[in-house]
């Protein structure tokens, strides 16, 4: 007998989210929420990176500039159906603001899934410019009405909680 | 390095970008040892741990990994580990961070327990493989009283046949003698076998079956009684006491026979030491004992010599006979 008159929502995509909810909700309660946002960071950073180099060579450049990071982030954000914009733009800083998570409401309770914005934003941008600090200042995950995620470009004496990003280095071993 | 790092439990090691060691905590050289000074000396993967820098070097924060320590066995996972890249002016150096380790800063007892544990382990081998032969070997003691008894039960046999089959009232008279101290000696083997315990056997069990023996050997019908502690004794001292009490109860069945013969058999211990008493209410031991009789008593006397033990004969309204011997602590009261 078929079932697929049956009102269950549930397609891959419902599935997938629900799956990466369940995920960190769990890693949340087993490991606390700081403990599970670096295990987050490991998985944000390998994601930025496949990215960065997927935007790279789409657009065959060595390196974005500030402009391209900008578009390159906003543009990826919305393929995965993440609505953010530019919301500031300064020689300093990009501010990105959304009203919608890719997560949509999975995203609720589990502020751990920021760090894959933050890694992302901050790999992308670190990898092409040298350096961000990436500062969430609202979340939809916290409870906010949307997220705004301001994306500093240099360095500050007073970086205050804000995790920064650099381009990374590959360091050459001496075997000893 | 940094004095903070001193409140840090968990060994902290600090990497040039080659991987040199430039620094570690206390808890890392109790670790790893003061004359560590390469990664090569901490951990077994080049390729994992160029990957751990490298992710490091690409955040402020500390990231997350696992690696694999030199000299771990394989059922061992990768120890966890924290990378943060350490930037000052335009060099970069690495702190790597063991983590779940806290009670690895007492590396010399974590030593000693992985060794008792070891030995632990040999130990409860061994004992596995002695309890195995020792069950082996149980298996093959009683086998061999089983033969012994099998063994004793066709000599029974033949003695009896020959006995039958001849004539000579001498000759008769010296088969039912060792048919009687034969049976006694079955007596004791049988009951052998039959106990659980290898150490020893029930000896008030074995007293009564040996009354028995002697009743139906004597062909006469006389009341044994029996009054005996149920006391365990082992089989070095079951053996003579089964050959002694035999002798004396065939004694006494033999001069208390008549209308009212009576023969009595008690087994009593007390601290140390058990008696045991056959009293018939015959006409008493003479003087001088001699004959047959005489030579059963000094077969008694060399089996009591034995076992350590003393014959007192006496007349008080029959014959009286009393052994005491000692009774040693692996003789026990059978519950």
């Amino acid at each position: 007998m078929s079932l697929d008159h049956l009102d269950i929502d549930l397609e891959r995509d419902m599935f997938l989210r629900t799956l990466l909810r369940e995920l960190s909700g769990a890693l949340q309660d087993v490991v606390g929420l700081e403990e599970a946002s670096g295990y987050i960071s490991v998985v944000g950073a390998a994601v930025g990176k496949a990215l960065d180099e997927k935007y790279r060579a789409a657009l065959a450049v060595d390196r974005l500039s500030a402009e391209q990071v900008a578009q390159v982030l906003v543009d990826l954000k919305q393929r995965i159906k993440g609505d953010f914009y530019v919301a500031e733009q300064r020689e300093d800083r990009i501010v990105f603001a959304s009203n919608s998570c890719p997560f949509g409401e999975f995203v609720a309770g589990r502020p751990a899934l920021c760090m894959m914005t933050s890694n992302v934003f901050g790999h992308v941008t670190g990898e092409n410019l040298g350096y961000a600090r990436v500062q969430i200042d609202k979340a939809i995950a916290r409870g906010d009405p949307g997220c705004r995620v301001t994306v500093y470009l240099t360095p500050n004496q007073d970086g205050g909680e804000a995790r920064e990003y650099f381009r990374r280095v590959r360091p050459e071993l001496a075997d000893l | 390095m940094h004095p903070i790092a001193k409140l840090i439990r968990e060994p902290v090691v600090v990497f040039a970008d080659d991987g040199h060691i430039i620094d570690m905590n206390r808890p890392a050289r109790l670790r790893f040892g003061e004359s560590a000074n390469s990664w090569r000396q901490l951990f077994a993967d080049l390729e994992g741990f160029q990957n751990l820098l490298e992710r490091a070097s690409g955040t402020s924060d500390p990231v997350l990994g696992a690696l694999r320590l030199i000299g771990s066995v394989p059922s061992e996972p990768d120890a966890k580990v924290e990378a943060l890249a350490l930037r000052e002016g335009g060099a970069i150096g690495y702190a790597v961070k063991l983590r779940d380790v806290v009670g690895d800063q007492f590396p010399a007892l974590t030593a000693q327990v992985r060794e008792l544990n070891g030995e632990v382990a040999v130990r409860r081998r061994i004992q596995a493989e002695l309890e195995e032969s020792l069950a082996h070997n149980k298996v093959l003691y009683r086998e061999l009283q089983h033969r012994v008894k099998n063994h004793l039960q066709m000599i029974l046999a033949l003695v009896s046949t020959a006995g039958r089959e001849s004539d000579d009232p001498g000759r008769k008279q010296f088969v039912k003698m060792l048919q009687s101290k034969l049976s006694a000696l079955f007596d004791a083997q049988r009951l052998m076998y039959s106990e659980e315990s290898a150490d020893g056997l029930r000896v008030d069990q074995m007293l009564s079956a040996l009354a028995e023996t002697v009743q139906s050997l004597a062909g006469v019908r006389i009341a044994i009684v029996v009054r005996a502690e149920p006391v365990i004794a082992p089989n070095d001292l079951a053996f003579p006491l089964a050959l002694i009490a035999n002798e004396l109860l065939t004694n006494a069945v033999k001069y208390a026979a008549g209308p009212e013969a009576a023969v009595s058999l008690d087994f009593v211990r007390s601290e140390g030491e058990a008696v045991l008493t056959v009293r018939d209410n015959g006409p008493g031991f003479a003087p001088a004992a001699s004959g047959p009789t005489s030579s059963g008593l000094g077969l008694v006397r060399g089996l009591c010599r034995q076992i350590g033990g003393h014959l007192a004969i006496k007349s008080d309204g029959g014959a009286v006979a009393v052994v005491s011997f000692p009774l040693s602590e692996a003789s026990h009261a059978a519950v």
